[in-house]
């Protein structure tokens, strides 16, 4: 984990989410905001020459609405002031879409705008899915504050998905060394 | 002491396989070699491919049901995936028909809930498809799944009578391909006691040809496998040598290139049926009724856009179920490919009118071969979400693009990209393409 900004700063770049962020996103053949052109605009910002299909696809405008909403909201985050440099437009766009996509699953992306508490908790969640901890915590007390802010009916689920967000990412690691890709005698792989 | 990469890569393998290796690798006629992988085999792995032969050996089992131990298999995986979707199912063999089908898109976007949480991650290797018929997918495999297509391929030979004799540290097969950005190596299999297998491009950026022809008369192979690309550039480049067998896999072996092959070759030239998500599933049986299923772990289907199985002999799509591959357990996996299941009347079960994926081979204006999956690499580099490549008669080639919805594709770019693997495209923006319903065939010739 490396030192990440003051949690202040980002609940108050949170908290002043421009209306163009909670807006509807598209739904097939109608209107709303098309989530993968924010999320590529995004991934420019932070700067990636080039965004690979594969990482908007799960933006497009049959995936579920509340889970890209929620996605929207992500990128305003990811566009405050701090991330810039520290962040790689890769592992943005793969936070985006494996892990706060799913989020969804526990938070609405009103209430992390309105209710302080889920606005601190998406962050520390974005926060610990990128490898940083708050300004002045240690690892551990970063996660105490983030089990704290589990209200109680919904600590198995969050326990649950802590879990596979970790396994989730070990996979991803895992699939990215070169020791993996070179090991493949990739003439086995149909005969 | 400083350990041996070769042994790391290759821990089962011996002096001599080791030695052979060097002679192959040192040769001065050989291809550029650009990789240096291993089969990553533990002697702890051996139990699997010796299980393997044991079940190839055994009377061919009913292909009427998923066997007993793949549907252990699937139940007792601990993937978030299959167990949402068997969730309160007590009559698995029962609810089979109904269960939902898993696609390539779940590869894509549900990996890790595909992937058990309980498996070790350490042996992991990674497959990369090439999106050539869709979007690029990595996909996680294991050595000891893998090598046990080597144990298939030695079922598939015997089929047709061939019986290769595998020795350590020399060339058993050639593994060809025509791409033009393809791994190339050699490296010893413990599956086959050290003896090698070479994975060559017949790709000018990869091989010359007279310095082929001379290593091949060093290195023959005993056997061949290739995708018809590959293929079909071994009969352009006139290599000289005398394989027991041909086999073909990957795409559709035209028969216009089978009977060219069997005519420069003079031995079987096997076509079969294998995918890198499900690994060999059926090859041509010497009856020439069709391709008989081949491996006993897992289970065939046809089934209908619905999901529900169309019933023996009727047209539908390829489904396959699997667990051999630790890290991804397929549950009703939907291949893309199309065929009927017909009963052979021996116990076997037989693949008949398969339509796969068909490989057209065009040719660069210097003449090289350029296969889908060399374009698919450099197109899905940019937003695009379909694609169409065809050669016109005159030779000029055209590449009609979709892009991605809100995003704006860099032609002149993708020009200039192009243009050095074929010479000179003309590229196409077209937002409509595919919406006539018709599958986007990658590359075709017009």
């Amino acid at each position: 984990m490396s030192d990440g900004p003051r949690l202040d700063d980002l609940l108050r770049h949170l908290a002043d989410c421009p209306d163009a962020f909670l807006a509807a996103p598209q739904v097939p053949r109608g209107d709303g905001v098309r989530v993968g052109a924010v999320v590529h605009d995004l991934l420019l910002d932070l700067g990636a020459t080039a965004v690979a299909p594969g990482d908007l696809r799960a933006f497009a405008a049959d995936r579920p609405v509340d889970s890209r909403r929620l996605a929207l909201v992500g990128c305003w985050l990811l566009h405050a002031p701090w991330w810039r440099g520290r962040v790689a437009a890769d592992a943005a766009a793969m936070w985006l879409r494996d892990e706060c996509l799913a989020l969804a699953e526990l938070l609405a992306a009103e209430r992390v705008i309105a209710d302080p508490d889920r606005r601190e908790e998406f962050i520390r969640l974005a926060l610990a899915g990128l490898g940083f901890v708050p300004e002045g915590e240690t690892a551990a007390q970063a996660e105490d504050r983030l089990r704290a802010l589990d209200s109680g009916e919904r600590r198995d689920l969050m326990r649950s998905m802590r879990t596979r967000l970790a396994r989730a990412r070990e996979l991803r690691r895992k699939m990215a060394e070169d020791e993996a890709r070179e090991a493949a005698a990739r003439a086995g792989r149909e005969w | 002491m400083v350990s041996d990469p070769r042994r790391e890569r290759c821990p089962l393998a011996g002096d001599d396989a080791l030695a052979g290796l060097d002679r192959v690798l040192q040769d001065a006629d050989a291809p550029r070699w650009n990789w240096s992988l291993g089969d990553r085999l533990r002697a702890d792995d051996l139990p699997a491919l010796a299980a393997m032969r044991e079940a190839l050996d055994a009377p061919p089992p009913s292909r009427d049901r998923p066997p007993a131990a793949l549907l252990r298999a699937l139940a007792g995986a601990r993937s978030a995936w299959l167990r949402e979707r068997l969730a309160g199912i007590d009559d698995l063999v029962a609810a089979w028909p109904r269960l939902p089908c898993m696609r390539r898109d779940d590869l894509v976007r549900a990996l890790a809930d595909i992937v058990p949480d309980d498996v070790a991650l350490d042996r992991l290797i990674v497959y990369g498809t090439s999106g050539s018929t869709g979007r690029p997918l990595d996909l996680p495999h294991h050595p000891a799944a893998v090598a046990q297509h080597f144990v298939l391929l030695e079922r598939a030979l015997a089929l047709h009578g061939v019986r290769p004799r595998f020795t350590a540290g020399e060339v058993a097969l050639w593994n060809v391909g025509a791409q033009a950005s393809p791994a190339v190596f050699a490296t010893p299999l413990a599956v086959w006691g050290g003896a090698m297998l070479l994975k060559l491009s017949l790709h000018p950026r990869h091989a010359d040809r007279e310095r082929l022809r001379r290593f091949a008369a060093r290195h023959p192979p005993q056997v061949m496998t290739g995708d018809p690309a590959g293929f079909a550039e071994l009969l352009a480049w006139d290599i000289d040598c005398a394989p027991l067998a041909l086999v073909s896999s990957a795409a559709h072996l035209d028969a216009g290139l089978q009977a060219a092959l069997a005519a420069r070759y003079r031995c079987p030239i096997i076509d079969s049926y294998a995918t890198t998500e499900t690994g060999p599933v059926a090859v041509a049986h010497p009856d020439a009724l069709g391709m008989v299923v081949l491996p006993p772990d897992i289970h065939v289907e046809t089934v209908g856009d619905d999901g529900r199985p169309t019933p023996r002999g009727e047209a539908g799509e390829i489904v396959v179920s699997a667990a051999r591959n630790p890290y991804l357990p397929l549950l009703r996996y939907r291949t893309g490919d199309h065929g009927r299941l017909v009963d052979a009347g021996d116990g076997t079960l037989r693949l008949v009118d398969l339509r796969a994926r068909r490989c057209v081979v065009l040719r660069a204006a210097d003449g090289a071969a350029v296969i889908a999956a060399d374009v698919a690499r450099i197109v899905h580099r940019h937003p695009v979400a379909s694609f169409r490549c065809v050669q016109q008669v005159a030779g000029a080639i055209e590449i009609a693009l979709r892009p991605l919805p809100g995003h704006t594709l860099d032609r002149e770019e993708l020009e200039r990209e192009l243009s050095l693997l074929i010479g000179r495209a003309a590229v196409i923006v077209d937002p409509t393409l595919g919406d006539d319903g018709l599958k986007v065939e990658p590359v075709s010739v017009g």
